[in-house]
């Protein structure tokens, strides 16, 4: 029969000399029309628009003041002084290193030269009171402006906070008007939004 | 048979099933290695373009490029950044790091750019000098040993190195069917087909390569056709052997030296601070007989303390008098049945040119005295004037016991005035009283007169006296004599001046505020 005539010849083997080459271009083939489609896919410009595909949960900062403004004070005076606590925390499942910085800051008078401004962190106590707080470490010290030209973002800001995930921090700031505040001052104003900042996969 | 000639092994047992098997499981392997080797190919072409090539360690810029993505961009001149794009760029929030998110606008500030997957731009913008590339190719999987390299994770890189190797090792399972097939394929051909030029030893048509040979070395000695150095069989063998020790240089070496590009979750929170400066930093009481501000901490809790630290205008607390604070301002809280606070003895006459002031919140509706002039320290006093009390309406009254004419009490008598309106409204308000013994007294509130009399000039002889402040008596002939002589609520900043204040310091310590 002519299967002893190929002594040992089959389909089988046949397939087998022609399968490296084969599978070789079919392979190279194929995976290269699924990256041109998946290239095309990911960095096509008419995609929808970003923020429609948001992974809800993946890393959430958030404070206890319910909106409202931690100092919102008029009538100060040379040695005016106050105190508040925040409590931010951190939920989802991602980590890393949070960061306080200052935006928006704006000041008439100079007030801004003439406020200490002293900001620690630690846990206890929360918006509705400084009650129960423990320091484990300050975080500035020095005058409202100086603060405000120094910590303006994420790549400048305090870093003492790194989250792993699901975690928080209570932050406590102070500020006074210096005694020495000069009479220039009068009717000065100063505004600063404090922000917390968590950017992923860094800190560790 | 010619000499040489390979023999077929005439001894192996052909089981076409197990043929089957042998070649579907070598091919899966072959499957397998040619993937992985296919993904470093695709990589390694993009190379000559120049573009960076980086291992996507992060998802903000899922479902179209995930974690475990190898990602070649492309450098571009700045003039043909787009919005929409996907670039790779140094990141501005953090040192040493790539980042690969979308463009989502362009601006002479810098380039605002934001992850598909996060709800909102990034904070910082991307100078464009900073712009590494244009996400051109997307490599799916590649990167994914990498970043168990990075994140320390070396069990599943062992696993997947053994699944490799193994892999490999069935993807080789069919080489003795290919032998077979071969060795066959030259048995059944008649040698004498083959050209007669062949030396001895060579059994013909062996493929290009062993005919390569041939011509290129001369005369060869025997060389087993299906184990020819350069043989079809060996070379896919070799071939194998160097794509599959290519992938692992590449994987090293995209390891060791490849950069990292994140594609970072973020979020941030905020609150605000507003201050304002008051209008006036210059102490009201700067030049008072007394001020007392009520800040006193232990041991001097029973006494109001002159701010010029002077003995003699020193006060003391008595009855329910309870210390408050708002915050960082103090004051005092009355209760409208014992408490007061009163001073030292001031020697000599009592004044007719001076001014009392104090802040006060209540909601009171029985009236009481604020602070006045009088000969018992403690107790009511039977001799006294010269006082500012609440009517149970809440108005405010002051009132001078005048002498009259040659002191003999003739058309003398208590006068009073007051004000139009009610302060019992639970806000703090400032009274200012101004007494001159030649203008005639002046009741100020909030800064603002609201009631006068030029002729309230003089007040009762009397001398030796003290002041009181939060109860005295107030007989019932003194207009809108209130219910009860304590004053109950909260007091601040009760001061005396040894002058009649005008108008515009009424209103620079309304201003000045507690």
């Amino acid at each position: 029969m002519s299967r002893s005539t190929k002594s040992g010849r089959t389909k089988a083997t046949r397939i087998a000399r022609v399968a490296p080459w084969a599978l070789g271009i079919a392979v190279l083939a194929v995976s290269g029309l699924a990256i041109g489609q998946s290239s095309y896919a990911a960095f096509s410009t008419t995609t929808d628009n970003p923020g429609s595909n948001w992974k809800a949960g993946a890393v959430t900062l958030s404070d206890d003041d319910a909106g409202a403004a931690a100092f919102s004070a008029t009538g100060l005076k040379p040695g005016s002084t106050d105190t508040k606590c925040i409590k931010v925390s951190s939920t989802g499942d991602i980590g890393g290193q949070v960061k306080m910085y200052g935006t928006g800051h704006a000041t008439t008078k100079a007030l801004s030269d003439n406020l200490d401004l002293t900001i620690a962190v630690g846990t206890g106590g929360s918006f509705a009171s400084c009650d129960g707080f423990v320091k484990s470490g300050d975080i500035y010290t020095g005058t409202m402006a100086a603060y405000a030209a120094a910590k303006t973002n994420y790549a400048t800001g305090t870093s003492d906070w790194v989250s792993n995930k699901n975690d928080s921090r209570v932050y406590q700031i102070s500020y006074k008007v210096k005694d020495t505040a000069p009479n220039t001052v009068q009717g000065g104003t100063s505004a600063m939004n404090f922000v917390w900042e968590l950017q992923s996969g860094t800190g560790s | 048979m010619a000499a040489g000639r390979h023999s077929p092994s005439t001894e192996f047992e052909a089981s076409p099933l197990r043929d089957w098997l042998v070649l579907i499981a070598a091919s899966l392997g072959k499957i397998a290695v040619y993937s992985v080797g296919a993904l470093v190919f695709w990589t390694l072409v993009t190379l000559p373009f120049g573009m960076a090539v980086t291992t996507v360690a992060s998802g903000s810029m899922e479902p179209q490029i995930r974690t475990g993505d190898v990602v070649a961009a492309l450098p571009v001149p700045e003039s043909s950044l787009r919005e929409r794009q996907v670039i790779l760029f140094d990141d501005p929030a953090v040192e040493d790091r790539l980042r690969l998110h979308r463009i989502m606008d362009m601006s002479p500030a810098g380039i605002e750019t934001q992850g598909d997957a996060n709800p909102s731009p990034d904070p910082m913008l991307v100078s464009p000098e900073a712009v590494v590339g244009v996400g051109f190719v997307r490599i799916p999987f590649l990167g994914i040993p990498t970043n168990w390299v990075h994140s320390g994770e070396w069990i599943i890189l062992g696993i997947f190195l053994f699944a490799l190797g193994g892999s490999f090792a069935v993807s080789n399972l069919d080489r003795d069917l290919r032998r077979r097939d071969k060795s066959a394929q030259l048995a059944s051909e008649d040698a004498t087909v083959v050209s007669d030029r062949l030396p001895d030893g060579y059994t013909g048509r062996s493929g290009i390569w062993s005919q390569l040979a041939v011509w290129l070395l001369g005369r060869q000695p025997k060389l087993p056709v299906t184990r020819g150095f350069l043989g079809p069989s060996r070379f896919s063998e070799l071939g194998g052997g160097v794509l599959v020790g290519l992938m692992v240089a590449a994987l090293i070496a995209q390891v060791l030296t490849g950069a990292t590009a994140a594609a970072a979750f973020w979020s941030s929170t905020s609150t605000t601070a507003s201050l304002s400066a008051a209008n006036s930093f210059v102490k009201p009481w700067s030049n008072a007989i007394f001020h007392w501000g009520y800040g006193e901490q232990s041991p001097n809790l029973g006494l109001a303390l002159d701010d010029a630290g002077s003995t003699l205008e020193n006060g003391t607390l008595a009855g329910s008098v309870v210390r408050a604070t708002d915050g960082t301002n103090p004051f005092v809280t009355l209760d409208g049945i014992s408490g007061q606070i009163y001073s030292a003895q001031f020697a000599g006459a009592a004044p007719n040119t001076f001014s009392v002031e104090t802040w006060f919140r209540t909601t009171t509706t029985r009236g009481g005295k604020l602070i006045g002039y009088g000969n018992s320290q403690s107790g009511a006093s039977t001799v006294y004037d010269r006082h500012l009390y609440m009517t149970d309406a809440g108005k405010l009254t002051f009132g001078l016991n005048q002498p009259g004419l040659l002191n003999l009490g003739i058309l003398g008598g208590p006068i009073t005035l007051s004000s139009p309106q009610s302060y019992n409204d639970g806000q703090w308000h400032l009274a200012t009283v101004s007494v001159s013994s030649s203008a005639g007294t002046v009741l100020y509130v909030d800064g603002v007169a609201v009631a006068s009399n030029s002729s309230m000039t003089t007040g009762q002889v009397a001398s030796n006296g003290y002041w009181r402040v939060g109860y005295d008596s107030i007989a019932s002939n003194w207009t809108g004599a209130p219910t009860s002589k304590y004053f109950a609520g909260n007091l601040d900043n009760t001061t005396l001046y040894p002058a009649a204040l005008s108008a515009s310091e009424a209103s620079a310590h309304f201003a000045y505020g507690r």
